[in-house]
């Protein structure tokens, strides 16, 4: 097999390549409310920083110095219910409540409803209900 | 992660135009994410049919698959997934970029595709047994290209 030691170099190269993609510690997305806790968990912060476009609506919310990731519904959605990045402008007081993740140690939530200025944005209306 | 030049570079794609606009509309990136699901199912079909015609000699229906325009419609398919990828990528880019289920995408991919440049090259005095081999190398490779994206989202 005369190109042999041609491919044994490509898969090297792919090994080294490979192994200097180490996995970083990244939380991305979650789809789904299977990683979260049942019950509504509530929390009031600061916005630090509001992301409503795509692909995920986040908003990185200061609780007592501790930031929490609550992820709205998709952008589209978390925008027809009103919820916007000028709404959310940094030092805005927000208060989330939703499903918080079932592994403790991380601070997370997936909102169904915030509260900004005393006014309710349901950007999972159906769940909302349940509140 | 990454290194500071690549971090510049990665800001700057998200700060050019074609991306502040894929992040602020709610149909073109809709749009944009089916084409590139739709090219990755072009390009598996072709794949997999190529790979098939090696791996099953017995299969009656491969003869008549001309392996040339299953490679054709192959590298259309390639050349839409990969300028769709990457206007997704520019959309949040750096967040991508140290996401595991991203690098493992591009590192299976790049495999993927070093196999299949090398089965075409050396398709005329590769042995039957190597064939098969890559073609298999081929259909896993491929395989896992498709579970690591669908990961991304999820990791």
């Amino acid at each position: 097999m005369r190109s042999a030691p041609l491919k044994r170099n490509s898969l090297f190269l792919l090994l080294i390549v490979a192994s200097s993609l180490a996995p970083a510690g990244f939380a991305f997305a979650h789809h789904g409310w299977s990683w979260t806790q049942s019950g509504y968990f509530r929390l009031s912060g600061v916005v630090r920083e509001a992301y409503v476009r795509n692909p995920h609506a986040t908003i990185d919310l200061d609780v007592e110095g501790v930031v929490w990731r609550v992820e709205l519904a998709p952008p589209g959605r978390t925008t027809a219910a009103g919820v916007n990045e000028d709404l959310l402008a940094p030092g805005t007081d927000v208060v989330a409540i939703g499903n918080r993740s079932r592994d403790d140690t991380e601070t997370r939530l997936k909102a169904v409803r915030i509260i900004v200025d005393g006014r309710n944005y349901d950007v999972y209306p159906d769940r909302a209900a349940g509140i | 992660m990454v290194d500071d030049q690549l971090a510049a570079m990665l800001r700057a794609l998200s700060e050019s135009g074609p991306a502040q606009m894929l992040r602020t509309s709610f149909v073109v990136y809709p749009v944009v994410n089916a084409l590139h699901v739709a090219a990755i199912g072009g390009l598996f079909s072709m794949v997999a049919l190529l790979d098939a015609k090696i791996l099953v000699p017995g299969w009656r229906g491969g003869r008549g698959l001309d392996e040339r325009v299953l490679r054709h419609i192959a590298l259309i398919c390639m050349g839409i997934a990969v300028s769709t990828g990457f206007a997704l990528f520019s959309v949040q880019p750096v967040d991508y970029a140290v996401n595991p289920a991203f690098r493992t995408k591009l590192v299976l991919l790049a495999l993927a595709l070093a196999n299949a440049g090398i089965l075409f090259l050396t398709s005329n005095r590769a042995s039957p047994g190597r064939q098969r081999l890559q073609a298999a190398v081929s259909l896993a490779a491929w395989i896992g290209v498709l579970m690591a994206g669908r990961f991304i989202g999820f990791v």
